[in-house]
């Protein structure tokens, strides 16, 4: 049973690829209105997780909610609350952005318009060139955009920051994230970028062999910690105690 | 705006340039077309495929690339996390395909009338609407062409590898299908289409081709990233489609094509005996009610030891090239036997010389071609003295031409079948001839005719397997003669009482096999015309085969049904197939 204050509630997630187990009965909650990092080893199943919660891929076993839906029977209405950043954004490349984020406000009646100038304006985005024109964090600030705009009551970022230059890593960051956690969203952002994480998370989830190993406060998990500083000291020492 | 209509939309934007190319390709089919083109009849018909043949082009093109670029490239998982379910994404991909199609044969047809008052003219334009017109029952291709892209396009990377798949998942489909309607025709279904038919088999199976692409990508979506899932379950109905039909057809063709000496479905009516009487080659039917009956299956039965082996599935003997009696076999003398294909009838796979020696027999395969069959076909109804050839004259009258080589001698007999209108007798340069009703002996040296017999029936007379005895009829008899001196074999037997003929042997015998006429369940005699043995034999009719073999006696299929071996005065010597 999922509390009233979850956003998120898995119970027994499993899913494979071919024999490859890669979610292994996981158990997983988000509390309303957190900022928490999903980390953890490359191939581990952190954008899998993503996937399953948006309604992108089905699970073998268990069950999900998702804002209290299930996220394939009710995919549409899932995705038209929650705002989902993949890792790959693949668009037309002779569209150019200002059409593509057109294209998409059609879907999602609680489109902003000036929420969409401000994140173009805070990320620094142009809206002219076609999307072949565009580098690569470019591409990934227009998928922010495209995800953010429609002011999501829950947020799934998969490597955010990634091909990100400083300046915009630390306005996705700080004015991004920041200011959907003090609007009261909930977030899950899956990043590798572990000071990102640090600046931007209340809470830390550790994925591991196809579970949930721990699920924390950011601030207990990097105390628990067997060096004690900081988030990347902390999962250091949780891989290298996985490894003993 | 509906989800489906904006993202159709979306998608026209997308495809804009190749929907332009496409247009100009078009265009400049049809003027390369006029240009090429001598003659307004040339161009207006040419003009008509060219845009039949466009429009399945593009129908097929924009089918196969509804899914197939999006999906590899990744716009298509872009495109799911939308918030749209699953059918709407397919809806408007179908939709697309439908207007891209429509639209580009639209334009094609006003491309060829734009020519058409541009370069044409009245005459031409009525070529080019004909033309039209007789491509029009075809337009129920391009929903199949597009559904099979479609369906293509969800399992491999790029619009070409999905049109050239699409054309080849309907090629397999047709030819696994092509043998399925010939098996329902064996049992009395015809499943050829009217061109009414054939439109509504053809919508309904672009619709269960979409409903099957429906379903895969309905799966395919709750695994996005996974084509294998997509293929998978776009593999396996078609799989099982193909797996059940295959199963169905290779069943039904083995029904049909093999079947067993023991069967009760077994039919025998020909069979040809070793000179020595030891072995049959036996040709075995199958009592199939269909419009296709199947060649037989040639055995070979050892009528000593009952051993039987397979020659050939299906196959042919080759028999008398005039008569249809079997030819007898030694070592000297084989007997042919064709190999037929077992899926084309119509085709020869060789040919099998079958000798006979002293308990043994041997068997050799040599290649075969329906062009040598002349070459093999022999008689044995036909004197060492003459030599006979049936050809039309210019007037199209087919004529006997008689060949007395040593004499050089050669006589043309117009209207007249060989053997059963002008037989060469044992005796040299004697023909027996069957002329307005009489029976007369013609001799080729001197061109004279003797009068044997008048007042007899029928078109034609009925040589004995080997040619040395003829049955004629006459107005209330049927008579047995011997063909080179003329001479009654029998007392006539009364028309009405008796019907009466030959039995095939491997020997010179004259043997008949009498039936009496209005009693259907009554015994048939067989009377040796040489030694005057007669008896009743209880054989089922449904079976030809009945078969003297030199002193050893006869082989039928007896009233319940087995096949036996009796001798000459028809005490039962061996059942040699028992069913």
């Amino acid at each position: 049973m999922s509390s009233a204050a979850s956003v998120v509630s898995v119970r027994g997630l499993s899913v494979k690829f071919a024999r490859r187990t890669v979610l292994d009965k996981l158990d997983f909650e988000l509390v309303s209105g957190s900022v928490t990092a999903l980390v953890g080893d490359n191939g581990v199943g952190k954008s899998t997780l993503l996937r399953v919660l948006v309604g992108a891929l089905a699970p073998d076993e268990g069950s999900v909610r998702v804002l209290g839906l299930d996220p394939i029977r009710d995919g549409a209405r899932v995705r038209a609350r929650v705002g989902y950043c993949p890792d790959r954004f693949e668009v037309a490349e002779r569209t150019t952005a200002r059409d593509w984020l057109e294209f998409v406000a059609r879907f999602y009646p609680t489109w902003n318009l000036a929420e969409q100038r401000r994140l173009c304006e805070l990320l620094d985005l142009e809206l002219t060139p076609r999307v072949a024109e565009l580098s690569k964090g470019a591409r990934a600030k227009l998928g922010l955009v495209a995800a953010l705009a429609h002011e999501p009551e829950f947020l799934l970022l998969d490597e955010p920051f990634s091909g990100l230059d400083v300046a915009a890593r630390r306005a996705v960051a700080s004015a991004v994230i920041g200011h959907l956690r003090e609007a009261g969203r909930t977030v899950l952002v899956v990043s590798h970028s572990v000071a990102d994480l640090e600046r931007v998370a209340d809470r830390v989830a550790l994925l591991e062999a196809g579970r949930i190993e721990r699920h924390d406060e950011l601030e207990s998990f990097a105390v628990h910690g067997r060096r004690g500083v900081g988030l990347e000291a902390a999962l250091l020492g949780a891989k290298q105690e996985s490894c003993s | 705006m509906s989800s489906v209509l904006v993202l159709v939309r979306q998608q026209v934007r997308e495809s804009r340039t190749s929907s332009i190319l496409a247009a100009l390709a078009t265009s400049a089919a049809l003027g390369f077309v006029h240009a090429w083109f001598p003659g307004p009849a040339a161009v207006s018909e040419a003009s008509a495929l060219a845009i039949g043949v466009l429009a399945a082009l593009w129908t097929l093109y924009f089918a196969s690339d509804s899914f197939a670029g999006d999906s590899a490239s990744g716009r298509l998982a872009t495109l799911s996390v939308l918030p749209v379910s699953s059918r709407v994404l397919w809806t408007s991909r179908l939709c697309f395909v439908a207007s891209a199609s429509l639209a580009q044969s639209v334009w094609a047809l006003l491309v060829g009338y734009g020519c058409q008052f541009a370069f044409g003219n009245a005459r031409s334009l009525e070529h080019f609407e004909s033309g039209l017109h007789s491509y029009a029952p075809w337009a129920f291709a391009l929903p199949v062409l597009a559904s099979a892209g479609i369906l293509a396009s969800l399992v491999v990377d790029s619009a070409l590898s999905a049109m050239v798949s699409s054309l080849l998942l309907l090629g397999g489909l047709a030819a696994v299908l092509a043998p399925l309607t010939r098996a329902f025709a064996s049992f009395g279904v015809d499943l050829r289409l009217s061109v009414g038919q054939a439109v509504a088999g053809a919508v309904l199976f672009a619709f269960a081709l979409l409903t099957l692409g429906a379903f895969c990508f309905a799966r395919g979506q709750r695994r996005l990233g996974a084509r294998r899932v997509r293929a998978f379950h776009a593999a396996w109905p078609l799989g099982a489609l193909v797996c059940v039909a295959g199963i169905a057809t290779a069943a039904e063709h083995r029904r049909r094509v093999a079947v067993e000496l023991d069967s009760p479905s077994a039919r025998f009516h020909r069979a040809s005996a070793s000179i020595d009487g030891s072995f049959l080659a036996l040709p075995v039917w199958h009592d199939l009610t269909g419009n296709q009956d199947p060649p037989p299956n040639v055995w070979l039965l050892d009528l000593d030891t009952g051993r039987r082996e397979l020659l050939a599935r299906p196959g042919q003997l080759i028999l008398d090239r005039y008569l249809h009696y079997s030819l007898p076999w030694s070592f000297e003398k084989p007997q042919h036997v064709l190999q037929i294909n077992s899926l084309d009838f119509d085709e020869l796979e060789g040919r099998l010389e079958l000798r006979a020696g002293v308990g043994t027999w041997s068997v050799s395969t040599q290649s075969a071609s329906a062009g040598d069959l002349p070459f093999w076909l022999a008689t044995r109804a036909v004197p060492a003295w003459a030599s006979l050839d049936w050809e039309r004259d210019a007037q199209g009258v087919r004529s006997t031409i008689v060949r007395w080589s040593e004499r050089g001698i050669e006589t043309r007999f117009p209207d007249a079948i060989p053997l059963r209108v002008v037989l060469p007798t044992l005796v040299v340069g004697r023909v027996l001839r069957l002329r307005e009703q009489a029976l007369v002996h013609h001799d080729l040296q001197s061109g004279s005719e003797s009068l044997l017999l008048q007042g007899v029936t029928g078109e034609t007379m009925w040589p004995s397997p080997s040619g040395g005895a003829v049955l004629v009829s006459t107005e209330d008899a049927r008579i047995a003669l011997d063909a080179a001196t003329g001479a009654m074999l029998h007392t006539p037997w009364p028309r009405e009482e008796w019907s009466v003929a030959w039995i095939d042997s491997n020997d010179d015998e004259r043997v008949v096999e009498l039936s009496a006429i209005g009693v259907p369940d009554a015994p048939s005699r067989i009377l040796d015309l040489e030694t005057g043995v007669e008896f009743e034999v209880e054989r089922e009719r449904g079976h030809g085969l009945l078969l003297r073999i030199a002193q050893r006696g006869y082989v039928f299929v007896r009233a319940d049904g087995d096949l036996v071996l009796v001798d000459l005065q028809g005490r039962l010597v061996k059942v040699l197939v028992e069913r």
